[in-house]
């Protein structure tokens, strides 16, 4: 054999393979973070201090806002705000995308709705929904389903694409396959029907999340006193960059943790 | 009783189109004679009709149409070859899929309204911040869908080539780039939906042209027929580009392919 | 229509009648695993002659596509190599390449597949390649995608792509077990009539003996890391599969097959 080959071979007793991939998957991931680090205080040095703060400060700032308590107050404002709106987009994409699903007149009935529903940019019904639970928002204290309903009306589309394919994808044999054996329909609705689109449902609650959260944030930006949006926005009205960076920093921690 | 009612009716594409526009309008407009809550706000179709057309005769429509379409002109001009680039670097080697991964990651999952108000602060009022905003969401976006596409290369298809000594270069233009091509194209389309999107946000924060500035202008003087009018126009323009524009070129160029394809992700 | 009635069209378009032979040397093969080195097999010598057809025979994971890639150009051997000889001595071997699945672009119709592979070649027209299509009863698909083509079309257009660069040998990798029976039957019969019309040599690598002793002149079997059969086809053609000549043969193949599980 060459030298070629023995010497491979003593790399690979030396360390194992896949010990040896990890370690430098591991080493890159590190240098890609290390060098956005590094840019970000060689910027940060150039730029007056509320435009980019260090890391340092933002880090700083950021702990500031969790240990006493506003982080927390916002934050679960924006999320008992996105977890509602996310129930709600759910429940009618759900709906509708099993009706696109059970046969072509549905399909072809709802799809204008939802490619409408898909173009219409989260501002625009977040603007729509301020708008409409403003009036006399004081009196009845509407406004802060704004960014509810906003964030419904967005992620809807998503979801009832997701679930039209799932159920348009059901495999129709396991269905006959389960008539023929006269299986009730209780089962055969929780044991081939809801397996088969599993999948869909989570790639809807995914979706539904991300799009979720970044709408409800939008909407906030009109929804008057509460929530991470408004508190971003307001940072930027009264020119305190540094805090909304110091905000930006604390929900994308959360983002990290989930 | 029942096969009395013409088939045509719920088969005929165009005709089931027209049901549903209808019932759209009788939803809109029940609502809006009968909750309670909204009512006093709320308007009702005839109303956002009026309000479009009139909008659309006084042509103010046009400067700020042409202010946003080269706002996110630039924008989506940016994010494709920004994000074509980097999803390239990020499918074809594991370095530098190892070193931006968390910088995709938080890319796509970070809130618009982040980028646009952070673009606003570095470049204050005017028509650098929506298309910078627009550039810096969809680049993660059109990234990832390149990544997914250069994943899924099929390697018996580049052990065949290689069999038969294919010229490298002719193996990256027939091959490489001809399976990448769905993918990206798909990322395309998301991209540009979204750097409307993004950049009409930005122009609500901070600009003085634009779709965003106009909804923000009509919101101010709580004008919700006008918010709509605008909206109206957004969404028609973008559904035609989508469909009118993209999805024509989407059909000629992938006439290979047997599925009906609708596009949506 | 038949190979035999092209038989003189083929001639006209000039035609590389000469077949390439094949020689392994010294041909071994080991991978790196996670669990240590694996040795696929060591030490094969085989000289295949122009012109001639033979099968490579193994059970599943013998080794013989493993060979068969080495063979082809696609995999590095551990050590040996593999050479090829024109049977004129003139020239270089060019390989044609058939595998276990069609291997098509689907966004390239059945002509421009075909045309892919023809970079290299200075003969090659757009005529040779319908001419190809034509050899494998695919004249009225030139322009057809892959995607609209069944599974026995689309392993028809790969013989055919392998075909048009006027290979001296041809390289096949189980092309018939991905098929049903009828249209592998019939892409058996085709094949050996482009074979005795051409004169290529064939390396054909299977796991079915039927199929083997129906085509080959002769059997390499392939196990336990060599070869430890190596059996001339005396049945002459055209071979029926329920002829005395075949079935008695095809028992002493047998036997000889699955000598390899007493040692």
């Amino acid at each position: 054999m060459s030298i070629q080959n023995h010497l491979s071979r003593l790399n690979v007793e030396l360390l194992n393979g896949s010990l040896k991939s990890l370690l430098n998957d591991t080493l890159a991931r590190a240098i890609g973070l290390g060098v956005g680090f590094v840019l970000w205080t060689v910027l940060a040095a150039q730029f007056p201090r509320e435009l980019l703060p260090t890391p340092a400060e933002t880090v700083g700032l950021a702990w500031g806002l969790v240990t006493d308590g506003t982080a927390w107050i916002h934050i679960s404002t924006t999320f008992q705000s996105l977890f509602w709106a996310f129930i709600f987009a759910m429940l009618l994409g759900g709906t509708l995308g099993v009706l696109m699903g059970l046969n072509s007149y549905g399909q072809n009935f709802f799809t204008p709705a939802v490619n409408i529903g898909l173009s219409i940019p989260g501002l625009a019904w977040a603007a729509v929904a301020f708008l409409v639970f403003s009036y006399e928002s004081i009196a009845l204290g509407t406004l802060r389903y704004a960014p509810v309903v906003a964030a419904t009306l967005t992620v809807f589309p998503y979801v009832a694409i997701n679930i039209w394919k799932g159920v348009e994808n059901i495999d129709h044999d396991l269905l006959r396959m389960a008539d023929a054996f006269s299986i009730s329909r209780r089962r055969v609705l929780w044991r081939i029907v809801l397996p088969n689109i599993a999948p869909q449902i989570f790639s809807a609650v995914r979706f539904g999340l991300a799009i979720g959260w970044k709408v409800t944030i939008i909407a906030e930006l009109f929804a008057g006193s509460a929530g991470v949006g408004f508190k971003l926005e307001h940072a930027y009205q009264i020119y305190q960059y540094e805090e909304a960076w110091a905000w930006a920093a604390v929900f994308l921690g959360i983002i990290v943790i989930i | 009783m029942f096969d009395k009612i013409p088939q045509s009716l719920f088969e005929n594409r165009f005709i089931v189109f027209l049901e549903s526009t209808v019932a759209i309008v009788i939803v809109w407009t029940i609502a809006y004679r009968t909750l309670p809550l909204i009512r006093e706000s709320f308007v009702s179709p005839t109303e956002v009709a009026i309000a479009t057309r009139e909008l659309f005769v006084s042509m103010i429509w046009v400067e700020h149409f042409v202010a946003s379409l080269s706002h996110v002109f630039y924008g989506f001009g940016i994010a494709v070859v920004a994000g074509t680039v980097l999803g390239i670097l990020v499918g074809w080697w594991d370095f530098w899929e190892k070193a931006f991964q968390d910088y995709l990651t938080v890319g796509i999952a970070i809130p618009s309204l982040f980028v646009a108000i952070f673009s606003a602060m570095w470049f204050g009022l005017g028509s650098t911040t929506p298309a910078a905003a627009a550039a810096i969401v969809a680049t993660p976006y059109l990234a990832t869908n390149v990544y997914g596409g250069i994943n899924n290369i099929d390697n018996d298809l580049l052990t065949m080539a290689r069999a038969f000594d294919v010229s490298r270069f002719r193996v990256i233009k027939r091959v490489i780039v001809q399976s990448v091509l769905p993918d990206w194209f798909a990322g395309l389309r998301y991209a540009l939906a979204l750097s409307w999107k993004i950049a009409s946000l930005a122009e609500y924060i901070a600009a003085e042209q634009g779709i965003g500035y106009m909804i923000r202008f009509e919101m101010r003087v709580l004008d919700l027929a006008g918010v709509l009018s605008w909206v109206v126009f957004f969404t028609a323009l973008l559904l035609f580009i989508e469909y009118g524009i993209l999805g024509q070129i989407e059909k000629r160029v992938f006439a290979w392919r047997q599925r009906d394809s609708i596009g949506w992700v | 229509m038949s190979s035999r009635e092209l038989q003189s069209t083929s001639r006209e378009s000039g035609k590389n009648n000469n077949a390439g032979s094949i020689h392994i040397e010294q041909l071994s093969k080991e991978f790196d695993t996670a669990e240590g080195y694996e040795l696929v097999f060591d030490n094969i010598n085989v000289d295949i002659e122009p012109g001639s057809f033979v099968c490579l025979l193994g059970k599943s994971g013998s080794g013989k596509s493993t060979m068969l890639n080495i063979v082809s150009g696609i995999l590095e051997p551990t050590s040996g190599r593999v050479r090829f000889e024109t049977a004129d001595g003139t020239g270089d071997v060019t390989l044609g390449h058939v595998f276990q699945s069609p291997r098509l672009m689907p966004w390239d119709s059945n002509l421009k597949n075909i045309e892919f592979v023809n970079e290299n070649n200075p003969n090659y027209t757009t005529e040779v390649g319908k001419k190809q299509l034509d050899l494998v009863g695919l004249t009225e698909h030139y322009h057809k995608y892959p995607g609209q083509l069944s599974g026995g079309q689309r392993q028809r257009v790969g013989i055919a792509r392998a075909l048009s660069i006027d290979p001296e040998v041809l390289l096949m990798d189980e092309p018939f077990s991905n098929l049903d029976e009828i249209t592998a039957e019939e892409l058996r019969e085709q094949l050996l009539d482009l074979w005795s019309e051409m004169n290529k040599t064939v390396f054909f690598v299977t796991h079915d003996m039927t199929e083997a002793i129906q085509l080959a002149d002769r059997l390499l079997m392939l196990g336990d890391g060599e070869i430890y059969g190596d059996l001339e086809v005396p049945i002459e053609r055209p071979r029926r599969i329920d002829s005395d000549a075949f079935l008695k043969f095809r028992q002493k193949a047998i036997d000889t097959f699955n000598s390899i599980d007493e040692d």
